[in-house]
């Protein structure tokens, strides 16, 4: 909970158009739900990032709750962008241009910069990645969104009781890859 | 660090975690005084601080411009990002398809209302009946089986079928007596019928009397042939006297009228009327008449023909 007692005011000034309310919004949650699309493999995560917001703008006037419930409501818009991305591109593979060839980019971001987190982030999931689809994101949902284990039921779908299984597994498997492989550093 | 032997229980470990601890470790924290799992969290807390990043300045720059872009021209369009809470209900909407969706919520929400309603009826007879309740007309239908075969005094007359088994073995030879009358009787079930069951319950002895029946019937025989002649006396008596009363002047007319059809000439208007009447007599003696539907003759008439002029307008003179 970051926004806390502001919550309300900032939801009612969101839905009135007020930038200021999306600013904090997106500063509030765009990091958690970049970091879930990252930690899910997302082709490009910052579109993906992009139309989960336009999604939560278009249909704010459905919601209704308090931060946790938002937080939840907009990872649960995350999720589903995540699987319809996997699905299209499925069926449309892509061959993505490195970002550091793209000649409009030169200048706004440092390239080495960027390449020394994408190495990070490779080294850090590369352990995550050995897990199956359903037990990384039960882990990230909780590890990166803090989200409980109702919360992440909802988020995708299930019952508690299975999340709760997926989670020990997932811990399990990851327990199992660090001990043949050590903990990366 | 850890060596693999380690973690040959590690499914049993986590499986004896409870839910608390497990979301802990997660999300990359240890439970208190507890170090088993802290590789794998130092580990979790590797992968999350890689993760969760914010996107670069320039993406964040375009990303809140384009939401601030769509989220203004929606709240100012009305559509639903400016929608309230549910304690208001929804906000008005612009657009031709929310009021026809409008509509269609108000249509359905009648249409349940009805289904419900006949859900509730339907149900609650279904219950009435359950619990045994009797509705007026099954009521009715009850209260007449409950004396079926029970003849009532109303249903003497005519041919009635005789319904029911009869007595049983163990009846006395009285009730079988009866039955057997009852059961073999082929007439009118009137006072024969009554004296004869009578006879079989008591061997005669309060058998009733049909002759004073039927002496009481011709005594009411004798008492409507007197009365009728009774007022046939008074009708003619009233008839006559009537006609006294009336009887000169209806002659006294009818004679007048004869006497001006002989003479040829009658102005008299009245359809209906079958004699010559003393109007006419005096249209023929003064060539003048007033009188528009006389049927009778009067003494008003005579005195017309006398002074050549009837102002009578009436023409009564029923007897």
């Amino acid at each position: 909970v970051v926004l806390g007692e502001s919550f309300a005011s900032t939801l009612t000034a969101a839905r009135t158009g007020a930038e200021w309310a999306w600013v904090a919004i997106y500063r509030d949650l765009a990091p958690v739900v970049f970091g879930y699309l990252r930690g899910r493999g997302a082709s490009e995560p910052e579109d993906v990032l992009a139309e989960v917001f336009i999604h939560v703008v278009r249909n704010l006037g459905d919601f209704d709750g308090n931060e946790r419930q938002f937080r939840t409501w907009v990872l649960t818009i995350s999720h589903r962008r995540l699987v319809d991305e996997h699905r299209a591109r499925s069926v449309r593979p892509l061959d993505p241009v490195p970002p550091e060839a793209l000649p409009e980019r030169e200048g706004l971001v440092e390239v080495e910069t960027e390449a020394i987190a994408s190495m990070e982030l490779d080294r850090a999931l590369h352990l995550m990645r050995r897990l199956s689809p359903d037990r990384r994101t039960v882990l990230l949902l909780r590890l990166v969104a803090d989200l409980s284990i109702d919360e992440i039921a909802s988020v995708v779908g299930k019952r508690p009781g299975a999340v709760k299984v997926h989670l020990r597994r997932a811990l399990a498997a990851l327990r199992r890859e660090i001990a043949r492989e050590g903990v990366p550093s | 660090m850890s060596l693999p032997n380690d973690y040959q229980d590690e499914m049993g470990r986590l499986g004896r975690l409870s839910d608390r601890e497990l979301e802990q470790i997660a999300a990359g924290r240890m439970p208190t005084g507890d170090d088993t799992f802290e590789d794998l969290a130092a580990h979790l807390r590797i992968v999350r601080a890689a993760c969760v990043a914010a996107p670069d300045e320039v993406t964040q720059a375009l990303h809140i411009a384009e939401i601030a872009h769509t989220a203004q021209l929606l709240a100012e369009s009305g559509e639903p990002v400016a929608a309230a809470t549910k304690a208001i209900g929804p906000a008005e909407q612009a657009s031709k398809l929310s009021k026809w969706r409008r509509r269609m919520e108000v249509a359905r929400s009648t249409a349940i209302k009805l289904a419900a309603g006949m859900t509730a009826a339907m149900l609650s007879t279904v219950g009435l009946a359950y619990a045994g309740v009797d509705l007026p007309g099954q009521a009715a239908d009850k209260a007449f089986d409950a004396v079926l075969g029970v003849e009532l005094p109303n249903q003497a007359g005519g041919e009635v079928e005789v319904t029911g088994d009869g007595p049983d073995e163990s009846a006395d030879q009285t009730a079988l007596d009866v039955w057997a009358v009852i059961s073999n009787w082929l007439g009118e079930r009137g006072c024969a019928f009554g004296q004869a069951v009578s006879n079989a319950a008591t061997d005669g002895e309060h058998a009733p009397d049909c002759t004073k029946a039927e002496g009481a019937g011709s005594k009411g025989d004798e008492a409507s042939a007197e009365g009728r002649a009774t007022a046939d006396e008074a009708s003619s008596d009233g008839r006559s006297t009537a006609n006294e009363a009336s009887g000169g002047r209806s002659e006294a007319g009818k004679e007048t009228g004869d006497t001006a059809s002989e003479s040829g000439q009658s102005n008299n208007p009245s359809s209906g009327s079958e004699s010559g009447k003393e109007t006419g007599d005096t249209a023929s003696e003064s060539g003048q008449s007033n009188n528009p539907g006389s049927e009778s003759g009067k003494e008003t008439g005579d005195t017309a023909s006398e002074s050549g002029q009837s102002n009578n307008p009436t023409g009564s003179g029923r007897p």
